[in-house]
C-alpha cells in the first residue's frame, strides 16, 4: 500500500468517541455509557477524583512517616 | 437546572450566537475566577449517546475557531448549577490556567495508522501468522470450527501487533520530519481497531506540518489518516 492520507467517516466516529470519552480535563461530575435504551456503565468522575486523592495522602502520609522514623526502626502498623 | 461543561478560555470570548450544545441548549459563558466556561443547561441525566458527543465536540470546534485555544472538557461533566459548576472551577483555578498556558496557540491532530502491512523488519512483525498454505499452516479445511475460531482470534492479535508497531514505526519518524513544528506528542494508544498518536502543534504550522507528513509518506508504506485540528483535548489533563 502507498502511503495515503484518507478520510474516513467511521474513523472520524471512533476517534470521536476516543476522544470525547477518554481525552479532555476532567473537573467534577458523572457519565453514563449506554447503548439504545441500555445503561452500561456510570461513572462517578468525582469518586474517581477522590479516589485519587486519597491514594495520594495516604502516599504522603506514608513518606512522613517514613522521615520521622530512624532508618534503623521499622514504622509499624498502628491499630 | 443542571449546568453542562463544554469548554475553559482565558481571553473571555462569548460563544457565537446560536451556537447549540447537548441536546440543543444555547451555549453561554459564564465567569469562574478569571475564567470563562462555556456552558449550557441540561436535563439531570446526560448519557453518552453518538449525538451528544458530537454536539461537545461541535461547541469545542466552535470555541477553537473563536479565538484563543480552548482547554476542552470531557464529555459528561455536569454539576447542580452554574454556581456549584463555578465553586469546582475556582478551586482547580491554579491547574487549569497551567494547563491553559501549555496549549496556548496550539491545536492537536491526530495521526491515525489503519494498517501495518510493511512492518515485516520489526520484531512485533514476527508474530504475524504466516499466509494460508505455507509450510508452517495447516490449510484451512482441516480446521474444525474451534480451531478456525481460535485461528482467527490469533491472527487479528497478530495484525493488531503490527499496527502498533507500524504506528510506534511512524510515531518516530514523523518526530525526526517535523521536529520544530511538534510542541507535543505522546506515545502510540490502539483502540476499538485503530493506533493512533496525538500531535500538539502551533495553529500556524498545520498545513506545513500536513505538507511536511505527506513528504514522508512518498517512502513511508503506511496506510492512515490525520485527523484534525481540533481543541487539544490529549493534551488537556485531568486539572
Amino acid at each position: 500500500m502507498s502511503g495515503e492520507v484518507v478520510d474516513n467517516t467511521s474513523l472520524e466516529l471512533s476517534d470521536l468517541i476516543n476522544r470525547v470519552l477518554d481525552k479532555g480535563a476532567v473537573i467534577a461530575g458523572s457519565v453514563t455509557i449506554s447503548v439504545g435504551d441500555i445503561d452500561l456503565i456510570q461513572l462517578d468522575l468525582t469518586v474517581v477524583l477522590t479516589a485519587i486523592e486519597t491514594v495520594r495522602s495516604a502516599e504522603r502520609r506514608r513518606r512522613e512517616l517514613q522521615k520521622e522514623a530512624n532508618a534503623d526502626v521499622p514504622v509499624l502498623p498502628t491499630e | 437546572m443542571p449546568t453542562y461543561l463544554y469548554c475553559l478560555r482565558s481571553d473571555g470570548q462569548e460563544p457565537p450566537a446560536g451556537l447549540t450544545g447537548v441536546d440543543g441548549g444555547p451555549v453561554r459563558a459564564i465567569d469562574a475566577a478569571g475564567l470563562v466556561a462555556w456552558v449550557s443547561d441540561v436535563s439531570d441525566k446526560v448519557t453518552a449517546t453518538i449525538d451528544r458527543m458530537k454536539a461537545h465536540d461541535a461547541v469545542c470546534a466552535a470555541a477553537l475557531a473563536a479565538g484563543e485555544t480552548p482547554l476542552p472538557v470531557r464529555f459528561g461533566q455536569t454539576f447542580r448549577d452554574d454556581a456549584a459548576a463555578v465553586s469546582e472551577l475556582e478551586s482547580r483555578n491554579v491547574p487549569l490556567r497551567t494547563r491553559l498556558a501549555r496549549i496556548a496557540g496550539c491545536v492537536e491532530l491526530r495521526i491515525i495508522v489503519t494498517g501495518g502491512d510493511r512492518v515485516s523488519d520489526t520484531s512485533a512483525a514476527k508474530t504475524r501468522q504466516q499466509p494460508p498454505g505455507s509450510a508452517e499452516t495447516p490449510p484451512p479445511k482441516e480446521d474444525g470450527p474451534g480451531t478456525a475460531f481460535l485461528k482467527r482470534l490469533a491472527q487479528e492479535g497478530g495484525a493488531d501487533l503490527a499496527r502498533e508497531a507500524a504506528c510506534e514505526d511512524l510515531r518516530h519518524a514523523v518526530r525526526s520530519a517535523a521536529k520544530s513544528m511538534i510542541i507535543g506528542q505522546h506515545p502510540c494508544e490502539s483502540s476499538r481497531g485503530v493506533s493512533f498518536f496525538p500531535v500538539l502543534i502551533r495553529r500556524a504550522d498545520v498545513d506545513a506540518f500536513r505538507s511536511a507528513l505527506a513528504e514522508m509518506l512518498t517512502f513511508k508504506a503506511t496506510g492512515l489518516s490525520v485527523l484534525g485540528p481540533f481543541a487539544p483535548y490529549s493534551f488537556a489533563g485531568d486539572a
